[in-house]
């Protein structure tokens, strides 16, 4: 019975999540165009990463394969548009919504998360299709040896990092509470991603003091499984699987804790 | 067009005052964007230290090309945003409030939204410049970016006011004007030294990313006066271009019979 309520409970999520994804699947033109964008950025990266390793076969023991490797895991991170939480629950604060949502028996930030999910799932499928072809064309096959303890390993990693993601960034998007706009923390925060994540240099080619940040800050914990296409992977999973635990029960506390203080300081207006 | 003019500076110095009500916000957007800049600045550097300098780039010209990009994005959107904000005043009917204006539409249009962001983006545009000017020792550069930031300024706002008439045809056109925008934006923050020459042809002519960025930057390295012309015919053309599209597109707009009033 407690599992039939709770699976029931988790259906109304399932069902915004899908409308969503059906509601922008008609978006045709978005779909498009993300998916050029995505085509261009990788394209024009790729080549540069070509020139720079022309002359030489590898740089720091880092092949070409690798480091493009690498990079494209970050645009599979980016792809899944988990960042724009942030913006759905800064603009329900901002423009009132969210007092209407609280109304209803449902848990407003677990809905915002659905409902971005399912509005990014055609816009994720494409981009991803359209990346790992780029990937395939322009890097080759994966420069790992597949085994299915680095396959596990791998998706550990990309999961606790898109669950930190999610809390981090809805996070990012309660501050909206407090701050008139968060989009000055979020291009903070965002930009460090950017950095730590490895989006234009592979986290690989770091100085040891700035590959430490990018192991054990939340921002470089998000997208530590794009090193997975490196030497050294399996000697740095149980750290870097490990941190990506201690930022998802932090952040999560901070989550649910500032999600409570928000509840009671917002002020209905009525409409 | 002076009058036009005159009416834009109105509008901006209004949207200016506007903005600098709320101080701390307007420091905050100030500043973070000007941090988040930074961002692609330490990148590049980072890049460049490992690789070493690449067909003749290096740290020194990435300075010139943020630099330049910046303050194109500046100036562009800080003082004329509206043409980002296109999709929304077509969805929402109130574009119906700038063709009831008797002022020229196009300029109208495009100088409705200060950019606060922006401005932070054109300060720290015109740092890195003149931090590039004293890495080089060449005042003489200066002179080269004021020539060359007009025409790149105006191809910036050209492109996006393309881009953004896509409200005139498409529903919810906003995330699709956004993507194709960041389509032209996203290769200018590149070194165009480091593009093949199909690649190369392809972003100076039809997606103008490169005559943004990396050409300008070139014309400074080498004192061009045929890239400067070059860069001037490409931004005038674009111009001619997004004024055709959008007197085109705009009798494709239907009034959503939006009733309000606009400072």
């Amino acid at each position: 019975m407690g599992l039939k309520s709770s699976l029931l409970k988790l259906r109304k999520y399932w069902v915004a999540g899908k409308i969503s994804a059906r509601d922008s699947s008609s978006n045709h033109a978005t779909i498009f165009s993300n998916c050029c964008g995505i085509a261009v950025t990788l394209i024009t990266l790729f080549s540069v990463y070509h020139f720079a390793f022309a002359a030489r076969p590898s740089i720091q023991g880092v092949t070409l394969s690798m480091a493009l490797w690498s990079i494209g895991m970050y645009t599979v991170y980016w792809s899944t548009g988990v960042r724009n939480i942030y913006r759905d629950i800064a603009l329900d604060v901002k423009n009132g919504s969210v007092e209407g949502i609280l109304n209803k028996p449902v848990d407003y930030i677990v809905l915002s998360v659905c409902k971005r999910l399912g509005r990014q799932t055609w816009v994720c499928i494409s981009t991803l299709t359209i990346s790992a072809t780029i990937l395939f064309l322009m890097a080759g096959a994966p420069p790992v040896g597949f085994s299915f303890i680095w396959l596990i390993e791998f998706l550990s990693l990309g999961f606790f990092g898109f669950l930190l993601s999610l809390i981090s960034f809805s996070l990012i998007g309660i501050t909206s509470f407090w701050l008139d706009d968060p989009e000055p923390v979020m291009w903070i925060f965002d930009k460090s991603v950017m950095i730590l994540g490895g989006s234009i240099v592979p986290v690989v080619f770091f100085p040891d003091w700035l590959k430490l940040l990018a192991t054990w800050l939340p921002m470089g914990a998000m997208i530590s499984f794009a090193r997975a296409f490196t030497n050294d992977f399996a000697t740095q999973f149980p750290t870097l699987l490990l941190s990506q635990l201690i930022w998802c029960v932090v952040m999560l506390s901070l989550a649910i804790f500032s999600w409570q203080r928000a509840k009671k300081i917002l002020s209905i207006y009525g409409g | 067009m002076i009058a036009e003019f005159n009416v834009a500076h109105i509008i901006w110095l209004t949207n200016l005052r506007a903005a600098m009500e709320f101080r701390v916000a307007f420091v905050m957007q100030i500043v973070g964007m000007m941090i988040n800049d930074c961002a692609f600045l330490a990148l590049w550097i980072l890049f460049f230290q490992i690789m070493g300098n690449v067909n003749g780039w290096g740290g020194q010209q990435i300075f010139a090309l943020l630099g330049m990009n910046l303050m194109c994005y500046g100036f562009a959107f800080g003082f004329a945003g509206g043409s980002l904000w296109m999709p929304r005043y077509v969805e929402q009917g109130t574009f119906d409030s700038f063709l009831l204006s008797p002022r020229n539409l196009y300029i109208r249009t495009i100088a409705s939204h200060f950019d606060l962001a922006g401005l932070g983006d054109a300060i720290l545009g015109v740092i890195l410049i003149i931090v590039y000017a004293v890495m080089t020792g060449s005042a003489l550069s200066l002179v080269w970016f004021a020539a060359l930031l007009p025409a790149t300024t105006i191809l910036f706002l050209s492109v996006s006011v393309i881009c953004s008439t896509a409200a005139f045809y498409l529903p919810d056109s906003n995330h699709t004007m956004m993507a194709m925008f960041k389509t032209f934006m996203n290769p200018a923050v590149y070194p165009s030294a480091l593009f093949p020459k199909v690649a190369r042809f392809v972003f100076i002519f039809i997606i103008p990313s490169l005559t943004v960025g990396g050409l300008p930057v070139e014309a400074v390295m080498s004192h061009s006066f045929l890239t400067l012309g070059l860069v001037w015919l490409i931004a005038a053309i674009w111009l001619l271009i997004s004024i055709a599209v959008f007197y085109g597109s705009v009798r494709r707009y239907e009034s959503g019979n939006f009733v309000g009033l606009r400072g």
